[in-house]
């Protein structure tokens, strides 16, 4: 599994509801409640055993499946 | 606890918390306090299995918390040893089945914090709302029914001790309080008939004759500029509980005036009601809807959901009530809402 689909399973163990792999606007449109951001950023860095950034830690990261598999891709 | 001066200083914070795995009724990210930081009003207490923070509000703190999961208990306890005197605010949102946001609740609640409100998440879409345009009439004049007594939350008797200190006004019996929404979220209610006019009733309008009971005429309804942002904050702060009512500062308010998001209706040179909104691309929410007693069953709430249905560009609008507010939920789920299986509990410590 690339790390996009792990991406994508870990997200949407957290928000089964949402449509990972066609919103682009998860944080702009509130796709995401301020919880599920917390859930799956705090999820992502404990099954990948990453610490972001002070700066990584932006809306605009987060606003896209593609957008957080980059983010996630840049640590590793 | 430490002030917060920076949302580099406080993204560390949070970044912090998120290793716990936290659960948290808290903003994702540190630019979501970006408002309390201009105003110097954010510090913050790191616990040893989480994270607080306390926006300074006008008589009263509004805490966030980050817990880290299965130990809610002791880090609620740490939490509420932790703060020095005042009067805490902490609100919560949840479904049924989020169990650690219901552990973190308990955990307040085993550390002191009391239970003042639960609020209820409601939503309908815009074409929903455009439906029922004509199931209300802004000539409806019922008076809201008298809710039943034991839909009457009883005053918290620290509330009514602090009543004097923070003028503050429990929701008169027979009322139908407005219940904004906190969770990064806003709610309305109405207020049914009060016994007497706000306080500041005088405040809001220049001297006028009594109000009459016209039409609720939708040329009255405009965008409120800021220069009305002080008597609109006057009207809000009549209406609703100043602890649980989320009140915007006036310089909020006047902000959101200058963003479009406060519309008033006006009669007789008066600000006779207001809608307080929040805008995320195609969503609105209601933040605060209030009615001068004066003018009260007059329909004058409707017809400014009415005028919001058909003005404002937007997919779906969220609100948060009081579930035992019944007169406010019945008019809500009239104009087109629907209750969602989204909660939310506000808790109340005064140390």
């Amino acid at each position: 599994m690339n790390i996009r689909e792990r991406v994508k399973e870990i997200a949407s163990s957290v928000c089964p509801a949402v449509d990972f792999e066609n919103e682009k606007a998860l944080i702009d449109d509130q796709i995401l409640e301020s919880l599920d951001i917390v859930s799956i950023v705090s999820e992502l860095m404990y099954e990948f055993e990453i610490q972001l950034d002070v700066e990584d830690l932006a809306p605009e990261n987060f606003n896209s499946l593609d957008a957080i598999a980059e983010l996630v891709e840049s640590y590793l | 606890m430490e002030n917060i001066t920076s949302e580099k200083q406080l993204s560390g914070l949070l970044l912090h918390a998120l290793r716990l795995r936290p659960v948290t009724n808290g903003r994702a990210f540190a630019a979501g306090y970006r408002g309390a930081l201009e105003r110097g009003a954010l510090s913050a207490a790191q616990l040893s299995c989480g994270l607080a923070l306390a926006e300074q509000r006008e008589g009263f703190m509004r805490l966030h918390f980050w817990f880290a999961k299965g130990e809610e208990e002791k880090a609620a306890a740490e939490l509420s040893a932790g703060l020095c005197p005042g009067t805490y605010v902490c609100e919560a949102a949840y479904r049924p089945a989020d169990e650690a946001m219901q552990a973190a609740l308990d955990a307040l609640q085993s550390s002191g914090f009391s239970p003042v409100l639960q609020r209820v998440r409601m939503q309908a879409y815009k074409e929903q709302l455009l439906g029922r345009r004509a199931a209300l009439s802004p000539s409806e004049s019922q008076p809201a029914p008298k809710p039943r007594e034991d839909a009457i939350p009883e005053p918290h008797p620290v509330l009514l001790q602090g009543a004097a200190d923070l003028s503050r006004k429990l929701p008169p019996e027979g009322s139908c309080a407005v219940q904004p929404n906190a969770v990064g979220i806003p709610s309305a209610d109405l207020q049914a008939p009060a016994h007497s006019a706000p306080k500041h009733q005088a405040d809001v309008t220049n001297l006028s004759p009594a109000p009459q009971a016209d039409q609720a005429h939708p040329a009255a309804i405009r965008q409120a500029g800021p220069a009305m942002a002080a008597a609109i904050c006057r009207l809000f702060a009549s209406c609703y509980d100043p602890l649980t009512g989320c009140l915007p500062t006036e310089e909020e308010l006047a902000a959101d005036c200058r963003n479009g998001l406060v519309q008033v209706l006006l009669r007789n040179g008066r600000i006779a009601a207001a809608l307080h909104l929040a805008r995320t691309k195609n969503i609105l929410e209601i933040r605060h809807i209030a009615v001068d007693p004066a003018y009260r069953g007059q329909g004058l709430a409707s017809a400014l959901l009415c005028s919001m249905a058909e003005k404002e560009d937007f997919e779906k609008c969220i609100l948060w009530t009081s579930p035992e507010n019944r007169a406010a939920v019945a008019l809500y789920e009239k104009t087109g809402f629907q209750t969602q299986d989204y909660f939310s509990k506000v808790l109340f410590l005064q140390i």
